[in-house]
């Protein structure tokens, strides 16, 4: 029990130093009146010279091969948290987490549908770069190099594991963020993961309050849940989770054979270590079969609908972008619905150009997002359906493994595997004792 | 690190590192401090917020006073002070938040240091679960998942059907266009929608006009407006807006002004072009300035153009629609040439350079939407001269007066119609048309009549006239017909307009720039120092009066209905009264209540005037059908139902409907049919534990009908509610009278005594005595009087009739027939004689009040008593039958009743049946007599149209295609009908014309 003496010392002088909080009115800002100095945007990073943005992507290539060999091949959890912190500081705090591979996705996509968009170098080469690696080695890109997984993973202090059943839900959410930032990316509307980017406020120390708050709810809770924003929503992790799947190389728990021991069974603070599994329960078996064969035929129902559902509502979500919105304004205007106006229909109404073309470039962003919408829904439908089917299959595993998909190579679970600790001479071979 | 999340503190016993308290100690404090760092940055955020917004909010109100105060050098400090406090504030905030965000990162990073520290110093270790459960775990988690899954797609579909239910805007569904595209000829000629007004001609439509004002002592002058930037154009204006348009060097602007009051409503900005680098700023010629050219209107959009050849339109709420830039027009004297409107086009003489040059063009642009319609080259030099679209027969024509040609041009395509060589010189008297003759002025040489039906070039054959005894250079001539009027430097001359001979000449010594105006058989004449010339013309000039301003003027009057507006040099008059009572002059608008004549020219309550169900006008359409649209002017949809019947007030026709969800008012242009306006009657639901209300099937929420006084309109509800809105929608009370007790739900109408509301609130049994008759104040809702009734449950409503030199308020229930006294709810008198389910109205000719007992009776009953007249006044009975809803009709000499489809005649004098006739038809509607003709209108939707003296002779029957409950109502040339949908307006459409 701490003493009443150290917390009242500890708390007094934080109150002390929260002077400084107040920003020491000692030099107050300069009086600008007479100057004609322009107080700087507080909410988007300043230009940078040209050549850092290759400076940048040689970093990239750099900490992912260096993430790589330190996962796979040093097997060092305390290498890799240092080469995390690395990548907080330089990709987060230092180049204010943008240009991301995470946002990046949104610049590909438009390239392909925007013939008038051409995809910066650079840019193109942080969304393909950890895909690359990913392929090869595995998801080394989230181990170490992303600044979002990074501040997810500092703040984790006490594991709370999320049950394998709610996590499969969970990650639809991830999915259905992919199929939309895609679909907005790609007709030109938004850049949703840029707009929505939790912890690009931390990393500029400043944002708007929507947005700070989305990010510090992630961190609240990644200090039990193991990186939320990761497991869950990430939509570049979606991409990560297929070609990791099918990686060369992979994070094995065990350096060379399993004992099952079950040590493993709780280290991952990310529910990515699947146990071993048995034979299929026999008396579910029959009834299992009728089960995938109906998911199996269910699938392109499911497909159909959502693609149907979601173009259906085409009409609201054509409405993220921007001429839509204006069109639907004049609409509102021109009808009576409202009686004022605003900036921007103002400015559209004083460019003379006749509302009847507003209205039909309007109509033909709404057939955009028709024909995407039915894509999107169909994606979605696909997704679930392939994972209800995914968890109508009995997979039987004999040794303790790292999930494919799931894990993100930390290497927290080196150290509980007793055959890592033989392999660092620390253990003999094992007595049954611990 | 180890990050097991199980703890096996047995096991775990003596292992806690030495470190670990400090470590945790490190933690706290970096948490501490972070939190109290959030804590900080919240207030510092939540100040600039909220504290710092009501500053933000003064200086933006105080920012939208400085075009009423451009001169207040208080204002402007102080709205520097404030803006430089404001970005002070702002700035040191800045300041703190980011102070703030680097000690929040330094706190966290402590608070995770101490954290992980003490995490990493308490080893864990693991504790994996048995064999035993793990099959059934894994099959477990994997059934919970697949419903997972299935709950998280219901999650996602339910989500995206929500967005489907969202609002959709269809582009494609204009909806029904708030106003037609462009005004009738009526609506253009009440107004003053351009340059010397309709047609151009300078002829005020009223005659109303005032005589007297003097500008120095204010007498005469309503109001009295500064005009934000100067301008020689002249006011234009449409119904309760004037326009005017103001510039100088750095801006060029519309302005927007409320005619009763002088208030500045809008400010548009046009936006200025300005020269490229290298070309030489715009410097306008002195006496022309930026804003020569006067504005034009349609009702719709106003539109103006400037010196600099900057077009910007807006519509009359202030909103722009479009501005264009014509490049800067080569015009000696600045560019003044007005704007002329056709429908929905904004005319433009663009006169500029040498005739040989070829830059002149008419152009015709698109109202709403600024297109280009049409451009025509014109082989003139530039002019200031003003285009007209005037009247000839049948069709419509644009003349133009430019340095040579006259030329007439056909409005909607921009062709030539004919053009006459006759002019020279710098032209800028507007032309003017009357008798198939169009005058153009050539500057002090010569007056030029030109007949308006050539076809070509038609100089050689079409000159009716030449006057070359001078001319004016700027102002414009004015003609009745008979004589033309041109004023030059100060000398009035008077021509015949048969031949173009002299009939006199006047020097008034005096310099005038505005154009001569006609009123009636009055020439009102505006000089440069602001005093108006008001005289006779024919045969001889004779001056009657001369009204100064007190400020010099360039600009010609604008006429309106009682008024006259003025631009001087620096403010905008207004010269007359408030808007004065069409049917008594006098009475100023802002009085408390109509006048009598008001009252008798409206159908202001149910049945109209004195619920007597008479027309006041006799000009009533006698043929329509509303299935195929003859005869229907407009026709719009009701947005909740109800019985109740419209209500008409000058422009305005009001309905009421309600439903379960909601009680509402409705505000019809009775010009368009467009609903301007709901207002919502909140309905006062019943309170917990009591049973919710459910109205009798055939009354529904909304039967009884409104009434107005053109001041106020109030409706009430079958539940009680009572709403009371202005002309414009705001509300103004609402009161809740409980809901009544009514067997077969309240349908009372309600009855107007000034600005009186009265409310016959019959409820229950004749010894409940709950009934009462309630007097509100129609601007407040406050209680005025109220008069407990000794009556039952009853569905008719109360008539206020004038009854020799006062009125009473007649109503009729089961028992009695009361009249009150409606200023003070005094009764007169009372007759005991009724009984049984009371539905129709009483009605009053010639000294006798007739009520009715359904299916039992009619009496008419004298209606000079006093007391309980039972006894002595009751004049006649006629026992032989009456009817259920429908109340009766009477021209003083007969009196018509309809029960259940039998029409009978009784004689007023005596009550003998004088006719009867089965119309096989159902009717709820109440009989209506428009001159000598009866109107019944049946359930079904039809209006039989009859003689009924001295029988009943069927005129003719028109169809409305929808089933009717609610009696129509009337007005000047029109019928309105509720139907059960929509509101319908019966009468001839008007001639569209500019």
């Amino acid at each position: 029990m701490m003493r009443v003496s150290k917390i009242t010392i500890g708390l007094a002088l934080s109150l002390i130093l929260c002077g400084i909080a107040l920003g020491l009115e000692q030099f107050p800002p300069p009086d600008f009146v007479e100057t004609e100095h322009v107080m700087p945007s507080p909410t988007t990073p300043n230009p940078r010279l040209d050549v850092y943005e290759y400076v940048d992507a040689v970093v990239l290539l750099a900490a992912l091969g260096l993430s790589s060999y330190l996962v796979l091949r040093k097997r060092s959890r305390r290498a890799v948290f240092v080469l995390m912190l690395f990548s907080l500081v330089y990709f987060g705090f230092w180049r204010e987490g943008c240009v991301c591979p995470i946002g990046s996705t949104q610049n590909v996509v438009l390239s392909v549908f925007d013939k008038d968009y051409a995809v910066p170098v650079v840019v193109l080469v942080f969304f393909l770069l950890p895909l690359l690696f990913t392929l090869f080695f595995g998801r080394t890109f989230c181990a170490a190099v992303c600044p979002l997984g990074a501040i997810q993973d500092l703040v984790l202090l006490r594991q709370t594991k999320v049950p394998r059943w709610a996590e499969s839900a969970l990650r639809l959410i991830a999915y259905v963020y992919l199929g939309a930032a895609v679909l907005f990316a790609a007709t030109g509307s938004a850049f949703l993961i840029c707009r929505y980017d939790p912890f690009v406020s931390f990393f500029r120390l400043t944002g708007g309050l929507n947005v700070l708050v989305l990010g510090g709810c992630f961190l609240l809770i990644g200090l039990f849940v193991g990186r939320p924003y990761c497991r869950f929503v990430c939509p570049y992790g979606v991409i990560l989770r297929q070609l990791s799947r099918i990686s060369k190389w992979r994070v094995t728990i065990t350096p060379d054979e399993c004992v099952h021991c079950k040590l493993c069974e709780d280290a991952c603070p990310f529910g990515a270590i699947r146990e071993p599994a048995s034979e299929w329960p026999a008396q579910d078996y029959k009834k299992a079969k009728k089960r995938l064969a109906v998911l199996i035929l269910l699938l392109p129902v499911l497909m159909l609908a959502g693609g149907w559902m979601t173009s259906g509502a085409k009409r609201v979500t054509a409405r993220m972008h921007e001429t839509v919105r204006l069109a639907e304004r004049i609409y509102s205007e021109e009808t009576g619905q409202v009686t004022d106006t605003t900036d921007a229909s103002a400015a559209f109404r004083a460019t003379g150009r006749a509302i009847e073309e507003l209205y039909a470039e309007a109509d033909g962003i709404r057939d955009k997002f028709d024909t995407g919408g039915w894509i999107f829904g169909a994606f979605v439908g696909l997704v679930a359906g392939v994972k209800l089917i995914a968890l109508s299959v009995w997979r039987q595993r004999t040794d303790y493994e790292a999930s494919r998909a799931s894990c993100l190579a930390c290497g927290r679970c080196y150290k509980y595997c007793p055959r890592e600790h033989v392999r660092l001479e620390k253990l003999k071979e094992p007595t049954g004792e611990l | 690190m180890s990050e097991s999340g199980n703890d096996n503190s047995s096991l775990n016993a003596g292992s806690v590192s030495p470190w670990y308290r400090t470590a945790i100690a490190t933690a706290v404090v970096g948490a501490a401090f972070s939190l109290i760092v959030c804590l900080f940055m919240a207030a510092n955020y939540g100040r600039s917020r909220v504290i710092d917004t009501p500053a933000e909010l003064e200086l933006l109100a105080l920012r939208a006073e400085i075009p009423n105060r451009p001169d207040d050098e208080q204002l402007l400090s102080r709205i520097r002070q404030l803006d430089l406090e404001i970005r002070q504030k702002r700035a040191r905030a800045i300041f703190r938040s980011r102070r703030g965000s680097y000690l929040l990162l330094g706190g966290v990073i402590v608070f995770l240091i101490g954290a992980k520290c003490a995490d990493s110093l308490k080893k864990r270790l693991p504790a994996p679960p048995s064999q035993d459960d793990r099959q059934k775990v894994q099959a477990r988690d994997a059934t919970w998942g697949r419903w997972a899954v299935i709950a998280a797609c219901a999650m996602l579909v339910l989500g995206v059907f929500s967005l489907m239910a969202g609002s959709r805007v269809d582009f494609a569904d204009k909806g029904e266009s708030p106003l037609s595209r462009y005004p009738s000829i009526e609506e253009v000629k009440r107004n003053w929608p351009s340059f010397r007004g309709p047609n151009g001609s300078g002829i005020s439509a009223y005659t109303n006009i005032p005589t007297k004002w003097d500008g120095e002592t204010g007498d005469g002058i309503l109001w009295k407006t500064k005009v934000p930037l100067g301008g020689n154009n002249s006011p234009v204006v449409w119904d309760d807006r004037v326009f005017l348009a103001g510039g100088d060097a750095n801006d060029l602007q519309v302005y927007g002004f409320d005619a009763n009051s002088g208030r500045l409503l809008w400010t548009g900005d046009v936006t200025r072009v300005r020269p490229k680098p290298g070309e030489e700023p715009f410097e306008p010629y002195e006496a022309t300035g930026y804003s020569t050219p006067t504005v034009a209107t349609n009702g719709r959009q106003v539109c103006a153009i400037f010196v600099t050849g900057d077009v910007g339109c807006f519509d009359l709420t202030g909103r722009k629609l479009w501005q264009k830039s014509l490049g800067l027009p080569e015009s000696a004297y600045g560019y003044a040439a007005s704007l002329a409107i056709y429908q929905d086009m904004i005319l433009i003489q663009f006169d500029q350079g040498g005739i040989d040059d070829g830059i002149s063009e008419l152009i015709a642009l698109d109202g709403p939407t600024g297109k280009v319609l049409w451009r025509k080259k014109r082989p003139v030099a530039n002019s200031w001269s003003s285009p007209v679209v005037a009247g000839i027969g049948d069709k419509f024509q644009l003349i133009t007066c430019a340095d040579p040609w006259v030329i007439a041009y056909d409005p909607p395509s921009g062709s030539e119609l004919w053009r006459v060589e006759c002019l020279a010189g710098d032209i800028a008297a507007t032309p003017v048309c009357a008798n198939g003759l169009t005058f153009a002025i050539e500057p002090y040489s010569k007056t030029v009549a030109i007949r308006t039906d050539g076809q070509g070039e038609v100089t050689e054959t079409h000159i009716a006239w030449t006057n070359e005894d001078g001319g004016p250079d700027v102002c414009s001539s004015v003609t009745d017909g008979e004589v033309l009027l041109n004023m030059a430097d100060g000398l009035l001359s008077c021509l015949k307009v048969s031949d173009g001979t002299m009939m006199w000449e006047q020097d008034l010594r005096a310099y005038f720039y505005a154009s001569p105006s006609l009123v009636g058989e009055k020439l009102y004449l505006l000089d440069d120092k602001g005093t108006m010339l008001i005289s006779e013309y024919k045969p001889k000039y004779k001056e009657l009066a001369k009204c100064r301003l007190g400020e010099e003027c360039r600009a010609s009057p604008a006429f309106a209905d009682g008024r006259i507006y003025i631009r001087g040099v620096e403010s905008l008059y207004c010269i007359g009264g408030a808007k004065a009572d069409a049917a008594k002059p006098g009475v100023p608008a802002t009085a408390p209540y109509p006048s009598v004549e008001e009252v008798n020219s409206n159908w202001a309550s149910f049945r109209g005037p004195g619920g007597s169900g008479i027309s006041a006008y006799s000009n009533i359409p006698a043929k329509w059908d509303g299935e195929t649209g003859q005869g229907i002017l407009w026709k719009t949809k009701v947005p909740v139902g109800g019985n109740n019947s419209p209500v008409v007030w000058g422009e305005r026709a009001f309905l009421a409907g309600g439903d379960a969800n909601d009680l509402q008012v409705y505000c019809f242009d009775t010009t368009s049919g467009r609903l301007l306006w709901t207002g919502d009657v909140t309905r006062v639901r019943p309170k917990a534990g009591e049973d919710p209300f459910e109205p009798f099937e055939d009354t529904g929420y909304s039967t009884p009908t409104m009434v107005t006084n053109g001041r106020q309109v109030c409706a009430i509800f079958v539940t009680g509610d009572v709403g009371c809105f202005d002309f414009n929608g705001k509300k103004l009370w609402e009161k809740s009278l409980g809901l009544p007790d009514s067997a077969y739900g309240y349908a009372s109408s309600l009855a107007i005594y000034r600005n009186t509301i009265l409310i016959q609130f019959d409820q229950g049994g004749v010894d409940d005595g709950i009934s009462e008759m309630i007097a509100l104040d129609g601007p407040s809702g406050k209680v005025v009087w109220k008069q407990k009734r000794p009556v039952a449950n009853s569905w008719s409503s109360p008539i206020v009739a004038g009854i020799g030199e006062t009125f009473q308020l007649i109503t009729t229930a089961d028992p009695y027939v009361i009249a009150y006294d409606p200023a003070d709810g005094a009764e007169l008198w009372r007759l005991e004689g009724l009984a049984g389910d009371i539905a129709a109205t009483p009605v009053y000719a010639n000294g006798l009040v007739f009520a009715v007992e359904p299916y039992s009776k009619m009496v008419a009953i004298r209606a000079d008593g006093r007391g309980d007249v039972t006894e002595t006044h009751i004049a006649w009975t006629n026992e032989d039958g009456g009817p259920d809803v429908c109340s009766p009709v009477t021209d003083g000499e007969v009196i018509i009743h309809l029960a259940d489809g039998l029409l009978t005649c009784l004689k007023v004098s005596d009550g003998t049946m004088l006719w009867e006739e089965d119309l096989r038809a159902y009717f709820l509607a109440s009989p209506s007599l428009v001159g000598d003709k009866l109107y019944v209108l049946d359930e079904e939707g039809v209006m039989s149209i009859a003689e009924y003296k001295p029988k009943y002779k069927e005129l003719a029957k028109c169809r409305l295609g929808e089933k009717c409950h609610a009696s129509p109502a009337f007005a000047d040339g029109r019928i309105y009908i509720r139907g059960f949908e929509n509101l319908y307006c019966i009468g001839e459409k008007p001639r569209q014309e500019p």
